[in-house]
């Protein structure tokens, strides 16, 4: 018999990757070579290797998905990509 | 050449030489670099018009014009043509309304010899719309590719950089367009703003081009070196792959340019950018440690995806990880949009 206890670093609102990594096998995956890894790098410059430094000439007011998320910001773009996806 | 402001010379897009625009090959709509085509359309009804003069010009798209209406931007003439942000970017420096297709061009009309003119374009509208019967005489051959063919209509504008997801061909039929390209991986030298808050759909470089504030986006310097400028008149035509920055001068007091937009992916691909968003949200956060292993997995599955990343699963049992098409994909938006809707 085991007990276990599982938790994430993570605030509620922000979502499991696994959605977002099914959503680039749809949309990424099977591009041209060269497109893929033009977004490659659009990955790794908003994501993987984002920093403050990333976003610093936006001024935060103008932010949006680029800024910090919270628990309204992340409704809204869900709400927004539902929108997208029920096509 | 140089970039205005800029004093620098930059590299011109390279030009191919006698390509059919009735049979465009795959050298040129699946290139991977950009590419000019001088006098591509040089028979096209529109563009001898428009060579004979702009009234000519306008009296010609005027023969097509039934009742459409259009998206107008308008900018005071202070804006100098450069269709941006407010101060603190939290609107815009011009206004958009709808109007008549024939009101636009009179306006262009009236203000075509005042050089304090206010700022008017006409962006990306569906030419089968709004000119029905314009594309019986103007038009080029895809052959298989069905392209989505738009008309751009304006005075002197400046279009901030941005890019676009599909390929593109655009062809100045009326005026003249300064073109100054960077490849993607400029991304970071080029200031890009908001993502979903933008002036006419796609995320632009805040730097001004004319003028260019090098305390303020000092990297825009090496962004600078890997320009590629080209000035084009009637019947030149442009390729721009998916993705190229572009920065769009409109040189004239009467343009109009037609482009063509197509993805070389499937229709049941959806955009990308709905991924980007939702990894700024679920990962670009995460602790250091965390992000690093999504980047793995997303470097795994994704970006440098190949035949061996899911050969050792039965084919029949690879779900997501197997090849998709257009019923798997709406299988799998299903699961996403269940997923979402939390």
């Amino acid at each position: 018999m085991l007990v276990n206890y599982w938790w994430r670093q993570t605030p509620a609102w922000m979502d499991t990757p696994m959605n977002t990594l099914m959503l680039a096998l749809m949309t990424i995956r099977d591009l041209p070579p060269k497109q893929r890894e033009i977004w490659d790098d659009v990955f790794r410059h908003y994501v993987f290797a984002a920093n403050e430094a990333t976003v610093e000439h936006v001024p935060e007011n103008a932010r949006r998905v680029l800024g910090q998320f919270d628990d309204e910001k992340a409704r809204a773009l869900r709400a927004r990509l539902l929108q997208r996806l029920n096509r | 050449m140089t970039i205005p402001g800029s004093g620098v010379n930059a590299e011109r897009i390279r030009e191919l030489k006698g390509v059919n625009p009735r049979a465009l090959p795959d050298e040129v709509l699946a290139s991977t670099e950009p590419l000019v085509l001088r006098g591509l359309a040089a028979d096209w009804p529109m563009v001898r018009a428009a060579l004979e003069s702009p009234a000519a010009a306008t009296a010609y798209l005027r023969h097509f014009y039934k009742d459409a209406t259009v998206v107008v931007m308008s900018g005071d003439p202070a804006i100098g043509g450069r269709f941006f942000y407010n101060d603190d970017l939290s609107g815009f420096n011009f206004r958009t309304y709808r109007t008549g297709l024939d009101g636009v061009l009179d306006e262009l009309a009236r203000f075509a010899g005042d050089s304090n003119a206010p700022s008017t374009y006409v962006g990306s509208s569906a030419i089968d719309t709004v000119l029905p019967g314009f594309r019986a005489e103007n038009d080029f051959n895809f052959g298989a590719r069905a392209p989505l063919a738009s008309i751009w209509i304006g005075n002197r504008t400046r279009i901030a950089a941005h890019h676009d997801l599909p390929d593109n061909l655009a062809c100045v039929v009326a005026g003249h367009r300064r073109f100054t390209l960077f490849p993607p991986e400029q991304i970071a030298n080029l200031y890009i703003g908001p993502l979903d808050n933008t002036p006419a759909g796609q995320p632009i470089s805040l730097v001004d081009f004319a003028r260019p504030d090098y305390e303020r986006f000092p990297r825009f310097a090496e962004a600078r070196k890997a320009a590629r400028i080209a000035e084009l008149g009637p019947g030149d035509a442009i390729f721009i792959p998916s993705m190229w920055w572009h920065h769009i001068e409109s040189l004239d007091a009467f343009n109009v340019l037609v482009n063509y937009w197509w993805r070389q992916s499937p229709a049941h691909m959806d955009a990308p950018i709905g991924a980007l968003m939702l990894a700024l949200m679920t990962v670009r956060d995460l602790p250091q440690e965390q992000r690093a292993a999504w980047e793995n997995l997303f470097r795994h599955y994704v970006f440098h995806a190949g035949d061996e990343t899911t050969a050792h699963i039965p084919e029949r049992a690879r779900g997501s990880l197997g090849a998709l098409d257009a019923n798997l994909v709406s299988g799998l938006r299903e699961i996403v949009l269940a997923r979402l809707n939390r």
